[in-house]
């Protein structure tokens, strides 16, 4: 896959996870990384590492995913800086090779000046371009720092070397939109718009799916029901769904994923009218969904399984109490429909 | 490219003459704000002694000590090009166009970290107060 492709999914998972709520997405090390220099004085600690909008024009035009490595700076002067950071190897020369950081942020702000000048306590965050081998391979945070000492090369070792990263948050949220086709004759189908929250518990994924569709089809005539004969009711319906998810199947940045769930749903149908009388039709059931898609890798040392943000299709089979469009029964549905984790 | 856009849309469609700014000078350094675009661009002429660089720039939203603080500089734009990182070296004479995330509205100052070899200079210049410059920028955000 080319480079600018990389780019785009990345843009477009960092992009989902914010439309869904910028859930705080990211890993932290499960014990405290964190590298004191004498030379320049000064103390920095991996606060996360995950993937981001590198924000890299004023006009937030131009905004492209990557790799964020955020670290608290604690010196004990005013006026070290930041030249250049880079992401590399362990066993490159250090500051010389690897990912060079694009761009700075302090404190929230991204910074232009080269060397960043810095006070004594900040939170700053690299912004680096996305490479695969961020969620695969050892890797260490090189800062070229400028001090009254002079310059020096504070090393942080990121990945590998038994560093174990957890996730930031258990708290998940997403959103689903797709299509609802009824497999029985005059089935109908249906559009629909869902928001999912929840949250992990170890590799299980627990969230409450609710949401609402739109949807038309044709009506089965009905013993002497005439007034639906042929009708093409169109109906709205509610629906609100408890879920439990995994993911068991992951391969870098592809996954296979397995949702149950048990939808329960009112819809209304009809105008109203003698011709096409209000309806309201309740029907629940099971609902099972495979979800390929695609996740953001962890990094290196943290589970697989538990992705921090995904966007796939997903494939489900609801099989329903009742249709809208059905004259009453068992009705197998079939979904199609587009993920953001 | 987004700035270049920016900067070229800010150009055409809200410039605004800033013409009773006044010329800060300090030890050679001569800045001048020429103009505001959009809300947070603003065009300067500069004139530098040689040797000297523009290190950052701030825009202060209180009249704290300069150069120590505020809104970081974001982009400039300089001799056809977008600079996203410095230090940009200064000429003789030219002019730059700044680019924050805040907007530029009065009572501010706008701040130039220049360095030299052996000196550094914090040029502080007034952004515009005059309550019609601010009202031709409010209508320049409605357009955005």
């Amino acid at each position: 896959m080319s480079d600018r492709a990389r780019v785009a999914r990345l843009t477009a998972l960092a992009v989902g996870a914010c439309l869904t709520g910028c859930v705080e997405s990211g890993f932290r090390p499960a014990t405290p990384v964190t590298v004191a220099t004498s030379t320049a004085a000064l103390e920095v600690e991996v606060l996360d590492l995950g993937a981001g909008l590198i924000v890299s024009k004023p006009d937030g035009l131009e905004s492209v995913g990557g790799t964020v490595v955020r670290v608290r700076w604690h010196a004990r002067e005013d006026g070290t800086g930041i030249a250049r950071a880079f992401l590399s190897p362990p066993a490159a020369a250090p500051c010389t090779a690897g990912l060079v950081a694009r761009a700075i942020d302090v404190d929230g702000q991204t910074r232009w000046d080269r060397p960043v000048g810095l006070g004594r306590e900040h939170v700053v965050a690299f912004g680096f371009p996305w490479d695969d081998r961020v969620t695969a391979e050892p890797l260490v945070l090189d800062v070229d720092v400028r001090g009254a000492g002079g310059p020096a090369c504070v090393r942080l070792p990121l990945t590998g070397g038994g560093t174990r990263y957890v996730a930031r948050s258990n708290f998940v949220a997403g959103a689903a939109a797709g299509l609802e086709v009824g497999l029985r004759a005059h089935g109908g189908g249906a559009l629909f718009f869902d928001g999912i929250v929840g949250r992990w518990a170890g590799p299980l994924r627990f969230t409450v799916r609710a949401g609402l569709g739109a949807g038309v089809g044709s009506r089965v005539a009905s013993g002497d029901d005439d007034s639906s004969l042929n009708s093409s009711p169109k109906w709205v319906d509610l629906h609100l769904a408890p879920e439990l998810s995994i993911l068991p199947f992951v391969w870098g940045s592809r996954a296979i994923g397995i949702t149950a769930s048990y939808v329960v749903a009112t819809a209304t149908s009809g105008s109203g009218t003698v011709a096409d009388p209000e309806r309201d039709t309740d029907f629940m059931g099971p609902r099972l969904a495979v979800v390929l898609a695609h996740v953001l890798p962890p990094p290196l040392g943290a589970s697989a399984h538990r992705a921090a943000d995904a966007v796939g299709l997903e494939l489900s089979l609801l099989r329903a109490s009742a249709w809208p469009s059905g004259s009453g029964g068992v009705t197998y549905v079939l979904g199609l429909g587009v993920l953001f984790w | 490219m987004g700035t270049v856009a920016l900067l070229a849309f800010a150009c055409a469609t809200t410039q605004r003459e800033a013409a009773k700014s006044p010329t800060v000078c300090d030890r050679g350094l001569c800045a001048r704000i020429v103009s505001r675009e959009l809300t947070n661009v603003v065009e300067l002429e500069v004139a530098a002694p040689p040797n000297v660089a523009l290190f950052n720039a701030w825009v202060a939203v209180s009249d704290g000590p300069p150069c120590r603080g505020g809104r970081a500089l974001n982009a400039v734009g300089a001799r056809g090009g977008v600079r996203m990182k410095g230090p940009l070296p200064l000429v003789a004479q030219q002019k730059l166009k700044l680019a924050f995330t805040l907007t530029l509205s009065s009572g501010r100052f706008l701040d130039l970290d220049v360095r030299g070899p052996a000196e550094s200079i914090c040029l502080r210049l007034p952004v515009d107060a005059s309550p019609a410059a601010d009202a031709g920028v409010a209508e320049a955000a409605r357009h955005e």
